[in-house]
């Protein structure tokens, strides 16, 4: 029996020595976890627990992980800014008319407190991940301002011909109103012209900004 | 059956496909508001929907996995159960606690954290469940002084299992720290302690199916269990790479994660060995065939679809795609789903001392799993497309699911309708054994084993 025993027993030593490795990898990493996010504050644990009661994770992903129903939303604070998600966290059916998050309807404490949990997420060092994407495609299709308009979210904030978001103005009719380079500015930075914009900076290209004002120019 | 408590297993496998089929119906539900967002959406929005869904999986999976072990247990130790009772008491406290666990989602008492959402209350109740279970099987195999290889590795995957799912009960106000210690229950549960409840009861199964001598796989099972250790404990880095964690879990998680599939082949190659060889009449064709596709899709659901997407240089484009749930379902479904099937198929006929109609189990077999491996593939596609469009062209997420994406969900709702026939099939067959009269005399099926 007993020259049989080796595999048992290395088994027991492989496992001993991966566990042990393992643990001091483990004590190493949360001492430094903290180090890799801002500061926890109380706001930002309430937001933790709403972001839990609410079940977020079924639809969304975060950091990653989660269920792949709904838009990843590990940099969502970014991209949409804080008013915007707390608008939106109080009535997103308002904000966003198709919406499928029909059943949140946060008030407005617990959406203040879950923007500062996902301005928070937005934070951590997440060792470069979502990673910048190499870019629209040259496609005719896809630089078309059309298609820039939809894929970089405005059509979640604004109607163009009938159709889109309510959460900003309808812009069928904006470039009566508003020249090209007033445009341009609006769209790379609301904040150069309105301090109060709700409306948050947009990362296109020059090409596509361009395409864009051609788009809403040709609504008229 | 050699001993009366063996029957201790039956509960366990009679819940095991009541909450198959739950999981199933949700799982079709979910799939059909990809399609129609409006589907039931008051009334079981999505992500109740899903939570019920793998829910429902991971209690079932355990339900089996525990049945198999009753079974399992007297058989090797040549002895009883240490308490039948308690077997009973235990089944009764965790089948409440997960229909209530079940009922409460729907009116939103969650934790909120995916596969483990049960609140902490009920953590407590399962808990104390799974404790009276090993203190059955503990005690049987202790008072028996028989640990042979099966048992020891059996029995250290089952205490492995319930010490991971403590690391779940916590509250943790940084989502960096709360996803580290989910990825301890989770992964640790499928690419470590799972796996060797699996690779423990495959042995008992082959032992039992084809003939072949315990000292002969004595050495095989713990080559397996000692690589998936090595492999899979350091591993779980391929979950540390964009949550928060130190940068050094990217080469970590890349290599071990490389490897992580050679244990799985090991066994493969060991169940097809042993298959071959085998010495004796296969009696129960229909448990072989479970359990030889149990071993294939388990190397290609979760070796080869995990690998593919463990190096960081590529999860960075993947992470969180559909291309994580075309793995999570075939995985899932071959290492464990096809495990336990294969076990109540080599299990309840003799419970009940009855003979299983083979045509209906090897119908469920292929329809079931083609249907899978479908379901899976169309994932996949999906996947690919969000990689490409959403990932690298940097398109809006929204706009890629209801314009590209979607396309392969309808198609994966159609392979979810297959799979649900399939389990219609598997069901029936077992009903028909469970309550129908015995059409045949099963003693030349025991004799032997
Ligand atoms: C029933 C599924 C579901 C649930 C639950 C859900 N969401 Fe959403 N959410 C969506 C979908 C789908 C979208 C994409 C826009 C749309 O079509 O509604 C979205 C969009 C969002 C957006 C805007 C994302 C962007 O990129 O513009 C935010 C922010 C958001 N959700 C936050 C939350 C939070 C916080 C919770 C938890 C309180 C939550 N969601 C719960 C489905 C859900
Ligand atoms: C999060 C919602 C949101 C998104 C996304 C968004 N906008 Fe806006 N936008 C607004 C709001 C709100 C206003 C009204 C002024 C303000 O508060 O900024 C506005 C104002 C504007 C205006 C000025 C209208 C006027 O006459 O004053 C233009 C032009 C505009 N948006 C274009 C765009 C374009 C192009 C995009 C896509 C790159 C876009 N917006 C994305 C919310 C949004
Ligand atoms: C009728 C058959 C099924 C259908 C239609 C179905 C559908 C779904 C859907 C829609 C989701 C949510 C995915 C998302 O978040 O985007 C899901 C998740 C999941 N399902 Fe199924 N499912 C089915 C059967 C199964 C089976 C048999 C198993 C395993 C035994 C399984 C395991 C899982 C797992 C593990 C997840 C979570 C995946 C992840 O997070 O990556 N499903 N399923
Ligand atoms: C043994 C059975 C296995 C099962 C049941 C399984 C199941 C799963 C599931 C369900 C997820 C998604 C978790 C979530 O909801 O976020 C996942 C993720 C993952 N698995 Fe597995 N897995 C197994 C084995 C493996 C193996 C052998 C590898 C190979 C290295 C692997 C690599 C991965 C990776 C890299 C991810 C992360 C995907 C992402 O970044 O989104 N898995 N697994
Ligand atoms: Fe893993």
């Amino acid at each position: 029996m007993s020259n049989e025993k080796w595999p048992r027993n290395l088994f027991i030593v492989v496992t001993v020595i991966c566990v042990a490795v393992f643990l001091f990898l483990t004590v190493d990493t949360l001492k430094q976890v903290q180090a890799r996010s801002p500061e926890l504050t109380e706001k930002v644990v309430a937001g933790k627990r709403l972001w839990q009661k609410n079940n977020c994770i079924n639809c969304h992903t975060i950091l990653g992980n989660g269920a792949y129903f709904a838009p990843d939303l590990t940099k969502v604070a970014q991209k949409r800014g804080e008013k915007w998600l707390v608008e939106f966290l109080k009535d997103p059916v308002a904000v966003m008319p198709g919406t499928v998050m029909k059943n949140i309807a946060m008030s407005e404490q617990e959406a203040d407190e879950m923007a500062a949990f996902l301005e928070w997420v937005s934070k951590v060092d997440t060792n470069g991940w979502p990673p910048e994407p190499l870019g629209l495609g040259d496609s005719e299709d896809s630089s078309s301002g059309e298609s820039v308009f939809q894929q970089a979210g405005c059509v979640s904030c604004h109607t163009t011909n009938g159709d889109g978001g309510t959460f900003g103005p309808d812009l069928s009719n904006v470039a009566s109103e508003r020249n090209n380079s007033w445009l341009k500015k609006y769209i790379s930075n609301p904040k150069q012209i309105n301090e109060q914009a709700k409306m948050p900076d947009s990362s296109l290209s020059g090409e596509e900004l361009d395409a864009v004002v051609d788009y809403l120019n040709n609504l008229k | 059956m050699r001993f009366e408590s063996q029957k201790a297993a039956y509960k366990y496998f009679i819940f095991t496909l009541v909450l198959l089929v739950l999981q199933v119906l949700f799982g079709l539900i979910t799939a059909a508001q990809f399609i129609w967002p409006d589907f039931m959406a008051q009334t079981m929005p999505f992500n109740i929907g899903r939570a019920i869904h793998i829910n429902t999986m991971v209690f079932w999976l355990l339900f089996g996995l525990m049945g198999a072990t009753y079974y399992l247990v007297p058989d090797e130790t040549d002895s009883e159960l240490y308490s039948t009772k308690l077997a009973d008491f235990q089944f009764w406290l965790l089948a409440v606690t997960g229909v209530v666990a079940v009922i409460g989602y729907v009116f939103g008492w969650t934790e909120g954290r995916e596969y483990i959402e049960a609140p902490r209350l009920l953590d407590w109740l399962i808990v104390v469940g799974v404790l009276a279970f090993l203190y059955n099987i503990g005690i049987t195999i202790i008072k028996s002084k028989k640990w042979n290889s099966i048992l020891a590795v059996l029995f250290s995957g089952l205490a492995g299992l319930a010490v991971m799912y403590l690391f779940g009960m916590k509250f943790f106000g940084s989502i960096s720290l709360d996803q580290f210690f989910w990825w301890w229950v989770i992964h640790f549960w499928v690419e470590g302690t799972w796996e060797l409840i699996a690779a423990a009861i495959t042995a008992y199964l082959l032992i039992k199916l084809t003939g072949v001598q315990l000292k002969v796989i004595t050495k095989w099972l713990y080559l397996e269990v000692t690589l998936v250790v090595l492999t899979g404990v350091l591993g779980i880095g391929h979950h540390y790479f964009w949550i928060g964690t130190p940068e050094y879990w990217l080469p970590i998680g890349g290599i071990f994660g490389l490897l992580e599939p050679l244990p799985i082949l090991l066994m493969v190659i060991d169940t097809m060995r042993h298959v071959k060889h085998s010495p004796e009449l296969h009696h129960n064709r229909v448990a072989l065939l479970w359990l030889i596709g149990a071993a294939f899709t388990h190397f290609v659901g979760a070796g080869l679809m995990g690998v593919v997407q463990t190096l960081p240089s590529i999860n960075k484009w993947t992470h969180g795609t559909q291309l994580t749930a075309a793995h999570g379902h075939l995985a899932f479904y071959g290492a464990f789903a096809m495990l336990v099937i294969a076990a109540m198929y080599y299990a309840v006929p003799n419970i009940v001392n009855r003979q299983v109609s083979s045509s209906k189990g090897i119908w469920a077999f292929w329809v079931m799993l083609i249907s899978m491996v479908c379901m899976s593939f169309i994932l996949f596609g999906a996947g690919i497309t969000q990689v490409y469009l959403e990932r690298i062209m940097g398109m809006d997420f929204n706009y890629v699911k209801t314009n590209f994406t979607n396309f392969w969900l309808l198609w994966r709702l159609v392979a979810g309708v297959a799979f649900t026939v399939g389990t219609i099939i598997l069901v029936d067959d077992f009903l028909h054994l469970a309550i129908k009269k015995p059409a045949v005399n099963r003693r030349d099926i025991d004799a032997g084993l």
